[in-house]
C-alpha cells in the first residue's frame, strides 16, 4: 500500500500551447464542383504532443463527414501547420464547428495526459 | 543653395529605401490553451487519490489566452476515469471541478460567479480579452473505503476553447 503513496501524475511534465486560427473561417468553393473548402492553421507549442485530430460538427455536436489531406496531422512542437477541410455543398448549412484536438499516444508513460481542443465556427457568426 | 540641392538629392534614395521597410501585424480572434502547471495525485488515505493540496496533491493549472473579448467559451472537464491504472475491480467515484485561479484583468474575476456546471464539465464565458488561469480539482475514491492497488494512475482533463 505504501507504494501507492508515491505521488501519481495527473499531468506529466509537458507544458505548452495549442492554437488554431481563424476563429471564423470562411467556407468557399473548392476546385471541385459541389465541394466547399475552409482554410485553417494550427500552431503547436506543446512539447508533449505531436498529433492533432481534425473533426467537424453540427450545432448539436453531431459529427459531419468531411475530407482532408490528413485527419490526424503530425505537427512537431514549435511548428505551424496550414490545413484545409472539404465538405459537401449540401452540408454547408449544417456544419458549425471545426475542431482540432491533441492526441496522446497510448502507452507512453511519460507523456502528458492533457487533452486540448480548439473549435472554430464555420457558420460565420457569433451565437 | 547648390549645396542644399545636392544634399536633398543624396537623401532621396535613402528616404525611398526607408519607405519600403514595413512591419505588418494582424489582430484577430484566437484562443490558445496552455498547460501551466502539471498536476499530481496525492494519496491521503488508502482509498483516495486527490489533486487537492490539502490531500498532498498538486492542482493542475490550465491557462486560456484570448486575443479579443467575447469570442470564445472555455469548457473544462475533470476526469471521470483513469487512462492508466492497475486493474480495478470496484467502482471509482469521481468528483472535481474547475475555478478561476488567476486573471490578467480584474473583470475576469466575475467568471467564477457566472460559470455553468453540468456533468463533469465547467463552462466559462470568456468575455474579457487576456489571460485566465483555471485550476482543476480532481478526486477519485475507490469502492467503499477499499484500498487502491499499487501502481501508476493517470487521468485526462479535457480543456476546450470553442468559438461562440
Amino acid at each position: 500500500m505504501r507504494l501507492i503513496t508515491t505521488a501519481m501524475m495527473l499531468w506529466a511534465t509537458g507544458v505548452g500551447a495549442h492554437e488554431m486560427t481563424p476563429a471564423y473561417p470562411e467556407l468557399h468553393q473548392s476546385a471541385v464542383p459541389s465541394i466547399m473548402q475552409a482554410d485553417l492553421s494550427l500552431f503547436n507549442a506543446r512539447d508533449d504532443v505531436e498529433y492533432f485530430a481534425i473533426s467537424l460538427w453540427d450545432g448539436e455536436w453531431n459529427p459531419v463527414s468531411f475530407a482532408s489531406a490528413q485527419r490526424v496531422m503530425h505537427v512537431e512542437p514549435g511548428r505551424r501547420q496550414d490545413f484545409e477541410v472539404y465538405i459537401k455543398e449540401s452540408d454547408a448549412d449544417r456544419v458549425v464547428y471545426v475542431c482540432t484536438e491533441s492526441m496522446i499516444r497510448a502507452g507512453e508513460e511519460n507523456n502528458a495526459v492533457v487533452s486540448s481542443r480548439i473549435c472554430s465556427r464555420l457558420d460565420g457568426k457569433q451565437a | 543653395m547648390k549645396h542644399l540641392a545636392i544634399v536633398l538629392m543624396a537623401a532621396l534614395p535613402h528616404m525611398a529605401l526607408a519607405d519600403g521597410v514595413q512591419i505588418e501585424g494582424n489582430v484577430q480572434a484566437k484562443c490558445i490553451i496552455r498547460t501551466d502547471r502539471t498536476g499530481v495525485y496525492g494519496n491521503p488515505t488508502a482509498s483516495k487519490l486527490s489533486a487537492i493540496p490539502a490531500d498532498g496533491g498538486v492542482t493542475p493549472i490550465i491557462r486560456f489566452d484570448v486575443a479579443l473579448a467575447d469570442y470564445y467559451v472555455a469548457r473544462i472537464t475533470h476526469p471521470t476515469s483513469f487512462s492508466t491504472s492497475p486493474t480495478l475491480t470496484d467502482t471509482v467515484t469521481w468528483t472535481g471541478g474547475a475555478s478561476v485561479s488567476s486573471v490578467s484583468n480584474a473583470a475576469m474575476s466575475a467568471y467564477d460567479a457566472a460559470k455553468v456546471e453540468y456533468d463533469a464539465t465547467t463552462e466559462f464565458d470568456l468575455t474579457v480579452a487576456g489571460t485566465t488561469w483555471f485550476k482543476v480539482d480532481s478526486t477519485a475514491e475507490y469502492g467503499y473505503n477499499k484500498a487502491f492497488p499499487a501502481g501508476t494512475y493517470r487521468a485526462i482533463i479535457q480543456a476546450d476553447c470553442i468559438a461562440k
